[in-house]
């Protein structure tokens, strides 16, 4: 509720509202939820970082962006994922606003986008946490259209990922359709080759037969 | 050698330590290699592990194939090798086990690719794979089969249903791991996880990795109450420190030990270690449980269900369970079109409601004619638990159907239904049996339901006698023995109750679809309610109703006491067939506020948004004999005025300003038949469109939703408008402005187009832009006449735009 209304513009301590405005958000982000099929898609690719470009030899991808390569700087590895919660919550949307609901319209809007950076940050943990299983640390996410990467590259991405299969697809203006979709690619760094202190050596001589 | 769970039941048995990390330690496991690949390469290095066990007090040791699935060898190009490595690893296993006597466990761990939901994986294709590596293994040789490290208890019982084919009559140890003890990374409870896997029939559960003993001891404790099969626990030796840029399991094989014996006096039968345990940990274990007897677990057999994350029981306590029934197409239009449509957006907003209404279970049923039912069952089941957490019950007539369901539940379920027909009784109950579900069971059969309780009753204990022979214990069944309409047979009333009556004698619960027996009859909810509060004394324990229904809670609730006699039924049916009529007494609505001078109340509708009631007081205002304009100039544009400015003080947020903005439109609509043509003053005319490429337009729509109430003509062109049609359209109807939208870098860059496109035919709108990423700076650059910044800066703008051009 708190980052939808935020989302809304309102002000912690300015912002008065009363339990009917609350009601009827409450209401529609509970509506949200109904309409929210969360959907994504990852991979882990070998990631080549020179000066102001990312190459992924594996997907045949250049990325040029200065911004990126920083970000990415001493990675290995790089995840591209995509992620989407569906086309009915736009759908909804779109009825609303026929229908002349327009502060319905705002509000359910603005649970999709709320909903869909939860889950990109959810996706996010996922690769997090896989990073970490195989001895990788992972760098914060990074979208086409922050810094210098061109939002053009999001529909690489997605012919990469086969986004198809998790029903997003790119419009030839690059917009991703359905609307509350997220592409990013999250750097992978190898972590220390860090043995295990051998605390109980003397039981374990393997090479005895 | 004396079977396993034989010795099991008078033994506390002694598992090995870690594999992976004493391999990690001897260095012949490189960092990124295939620690099973050494089952072929090295298996002197893993039998001389398996002897170190062996010789420091291990029962049981487990085999070098934890990650031996098809996928996860694949990782490492292992995949072709997959037989031979598991296979090769229960032999070497077994032969350093030949001389000692001791177990060898073939161990079995997560695929590593998630299973649907949570990924790509079908659950048929994930059984294939765990059945191939269980094959290989038992082939090498395994007196058990442990399932081990589990997180997703989907892919667990994937793993479990695979076991239990391919290994026949080798005993199943299914394990999860729960994070601080409390939860699987999926949100698995350890209670939930025993629950299904009681169920299922494994012949041990326990848990093992996590972040110590310590942490484990609460999952044993929440496991221990819901099962009475063998427990096994083993933990990491404490949670992995970094000393100096090294792991370290801090936890000593002392301190180890000391834990070990608190879980044996918990119950646990079987005890070892996970990572960071060394043969050490396992000579102090021995030391420490030598001799052991195993001690007995309190195991109440009660009817449960669970979901992923929850598990929901029937005791005193929680009786009567409720069963929401609304997921069900019957006499829903909607419903049945969106089920045709293989959409879930109806399935899963009654699901979300049912659940918030207090339904303890949740009914599914998507028979449609004409669909087929394996599919939509499976979205059904797919929608219903992303959204809630009440344990489902698979509502279908379809064997076939309810197995694809069974495969998706994420938890013990309820099969709704059989029914005493052979046929039904073959189909159904084995499919409880392999997945681990309760059923229901209706007391008919081919002659139909039969008239009185003793035949009903009859029925049901046919039934229960063939789910016993089959393993299914008598607390999973529940009993309904049917509710039949009064209006047309009412004696049937007194079988229903007193079926219900000598179920309960014989410790069966029941359940009842109540709402069935007002069917045809007047004021049917107070009929309703009025046998579920009977029911209820009579015995009654679960109930499938509508979860909206606020009565049929309250008597849940209540628990009223009433006598079980015939004279009690005798009064509800007079009660509910001689319905007096109700008198319709409406209540004269008084809305709050009707004290209030109707300009006040309208300047307030508009401050608060209040939609409902604003044209009632136009009306009002209206026949006071207050101008139409009047109305307009001197109460509602004020009133929208203050909004603007609560907003800038942001006294306000959006939400607030819309409806304002819609409450004062719905004034308009109404004052609009009052002023007559000509009287209305043409202010201006705005021609407003999301740019080309474009597909976002909730900004659009708000400017036009707050700027339509000043008085302006607007006319909305949508979006993805090319910058063709919106000078055309600019053009044929007059325009003063143009306003223009974007949400996105690439298709900003259409503004700049439009506005070009106008340069170069000489045509002088105004324009005003805005969107998300548009700016001053942007705006300036592409020569457009204004930026605004959201839609109440977009009224004022307006204004002195219009004042340029007239």
């Amino acid at each position: 509720m708190g980052l939808v209304l935020s989302r809304l513009k309102f002000a912690k301590y300015k912002t008065k509202a009363d339990k009917k405005i609350f009601t009827f958000i409450s209401d529609t982000i509970e509506e949200g939820y109904s309409l929210i099929e969360p959907k994504a898609v990852y991979e882990i690719f070998e990631a080549a970082i020179k000066a102001g470009e990312v190459r992924f030899p594996e997907a045949k991808l250049v990325i040029k962006s200065p911004a990126l390569a920083k970000r990415l700087k001493g990675a290995q590895k790089a995840a591209l994922f995509a992620c989407t919660i569906g086309g009915d919550l736009a759908d909804k949307v779109n009825g609303y606003v026929a229908k002349g609901e327009i502060a319905r319209a705002t509000v359910l809007d603005a649970v999709g986008s709320e909903a869909a950076e939860a889950l990109a940050d959810r996706i996010d943990d996922a690769i997090k946490a896989k990073a970490k299983e195989e001895g990788y640390a992972a760098v914060a996410r990074f979208s086409p259209g922050y810094g210098d990467w061109t939002i053009f590259d999001q529909a690489k991405i997605l012919k990469i990922l086969r986004s198809g299969k998790i029903g997003v697809k790119a419009t030839k203006s690059y917009i991703m359709v359905p609307e509350k979709s997220v592409t990013a690619c999250i750097g992978l760094i190898k972590r220390g080759q860090r043995p295990i202190r051998k605390v109980y050596e003397k039981n374990i001589n393997p090479t005895k037969k | 050698m004396k079977k396993i769970l034989t010795r099991l039941k008078n033994e506390v048995l002694i598992y090995d330590g870690a594999l992976g990390t004493v391999l990690q330690e001897t260095g012949a496991l490189k960092a990124g290699a295939c620690p099973e690949e050494l089952n072929l390469s090295r298996p002197d290095l893993i039998r001389s592990i398996h002897l170190d066990y062996i010789k420091a007090g291990a029962d049981i040791i487990e085999t070098n194939s934890f990650g031996g699935s098809r996928i996860k060898l694949a990782a490492y190009g292992l995949e072709n090798d997959a037989e031979r490595i598991n296979y090769e690893a229960a032999r070497i296993a077994r032969a350093a086990a030949a001389s000692s006597g001791a177990y060898v466990a073939g161990s079995v761990g997560p695929l590593d690719r998630q299973i649907t939901p949570l990924g790509d994986l079908s659950f048929d294709e994930a059984v294939k794979i765990f059945e191939d590596q269980i094959r290989a293994l038992k082939k090498g040789g395994c007196d058990l089969i442990i399932l081990e490290t589990f997180a997703d208890i989907k892919e667990l019982k994937a793993a479990f249903i695979a076991a239990r084919h391919v290994a026949g009559e080798i005993p199943v140890q299914a394990q999860m791991t729960f994070e601080g003890g409390e939860r699987s990374t999926y949100g698995t409870s350890p209670s939930a996880f025993a629950v299904l896997f009681n169920s299922l029939g494994s012949d041990i559960i326990g848990t093992n990795c996590s972040t110590g003993s310590k942490e484990l001891i609460k999952a044993i404790k929440e496991i221990r109450p819901y099962t009475n099969r063998f427990i096994s626990c083993q933990p990491n030796a404490g949670l992995p420190e970094l000393r100096n840029g090294r792991t370290y399991f801090p936890e000593s094989p002392k301190s180890f030990a000391k834990y070990a014996v608190e879980f044996a006096k918990l119950g646990v039968n079987l005890i070892g270690g996970c990572c960071g345990t060394t043969p050490e940990h396992i000579n102090e274990l021995k030391s420490v449980l030598k001799n052991r007897k195993p001690a007995r677990g309190k195991y109440v057999p009660a009817f449960r269900l669970s979901s992923r994350t929850k598990v929901v029981e029937l005791n005193a306590k929680t009786r009567p369970l409720i069963i929401g029934e609304r997921i069900n197409p019957t006499g829903k239009k909607d419903l049945q079109e969106e089920i045709r449509n293989g959409k879930t957006t109806i399935i899963r907003r009654e699901a979300i409601e049912e659940t918030k209404k207090g339904a303890d279970i949740l009914d599914v049923n998507v028979g449609v004619p004409g669909c087929r039912e394996q599919e939509t069952i499976v979205s059904a089941v797919e929608a219903v638990q992303a959204v809630s957490e009440a344990p489902i019950s698979i509502d279908s007539a379809n064997p076939l159907a309810i197995e694809e369901a069974l495969k998706e539940v994420a938890g013990k379920p309820l099969i709704n239904s059989v029914n005493g027909e052979e046929e039904k009784i073959n189909s159904v109950l084995p499919l409880a049996k392999k997945y681990g579900a309760a059923i229901l069971v209706l007391t008919l059969d081919k002659c139909g339901i039969p008239k009185d309780a003793k035949a009903r009753v009859k029925i049901a204990a046919r039934i229960i006698n063939k789910a016993a022979a089959l393993g299914i214990p008598r607390e999973d069944m529940i009993i309904d023995p049917l509710t039949l309409a009064i209006s047309a047979k009412p004696e049937q009333a007194k079988e229903t109750l007193n079926a219900i009556k000598t179920l309960k004698k014989r410790g069966f619960p029941s359940s009842l679809g109540v709402s069935n027996v007002s069917f045809g009859l007047p004021n049917r909810r107070k009929i309703n309610a009025d046998f579920f509060s009977l029911a209820l004394a009579f015995g009654l324990d679960l109930a499938i109703i509508n979860p909206s229904d606020d009565n049929m809670f309250r008597v849940a609730k209540q628990k009223k006491k009433r006598k079980t006699t015939d004279a009690e039924i005798k009064k509800f049916l007079k009660a509910a067939l001689s319905p007096v009529e109700e008198v319709a007494k409406k209540k004269l609505e008084v809305k709050p506020g009707e004290h209030k001078d109707v300009k006040t109340r309208l300047k307030e509708a508009v401050l608060y948004g209040d939609k409902e009631n604003i044209v009632s007081y136009i009306e009002e205002a209206l026949s006071n004999g207050i101008a139409p304009l009047e109305i307009n100039s001197r109460i509602l544009i004020p009133a929208l005025e203050i909004v603007g400015e609560k907003f800038g003080k942001r006294e306000y947020f959006l939400p607030q300003v819309i409806l304002s903005a819609e409450a004062v439109q719905r004034a308009f609509g109404r004052l609009k038949k009052e002023i007559k043509p000509g009287e209305e003053e043409d202010k201006g005319t705005i021609v407003i469109a999301t740019v080309e490429g474009d597909i976002h337009d909730i900004g659009k729509n708000i400017v036009i939703s707050v700027l339509g109430n000043h008085g302006y003509k607007i006319l909305d062109l949508g979006r993805s408008v090319p910058a063709d049609t919106i000078i055309k359209e600019a053009v044929k109807n007059k325009a003063d402005i143009i306003g223009l939208s974007a949400l996105m870098t690439t298709t900003m860059i259409q503004m700049e187009r439009v506005i070009r496109e106008l340069k170069k035919k000489g045509l002088n709108f105004k324009t005003m832009v805005g969107g998300a990423v548009v700016t001053g700076a942007f705006a300036k650059e592409i020569g457009a006449s204004a930026y605004a910044r959201d839609a109440i800066e977009a009224v004022n703008i307006v204004k002195s735009l219009m004042k340029e051009r007239r």
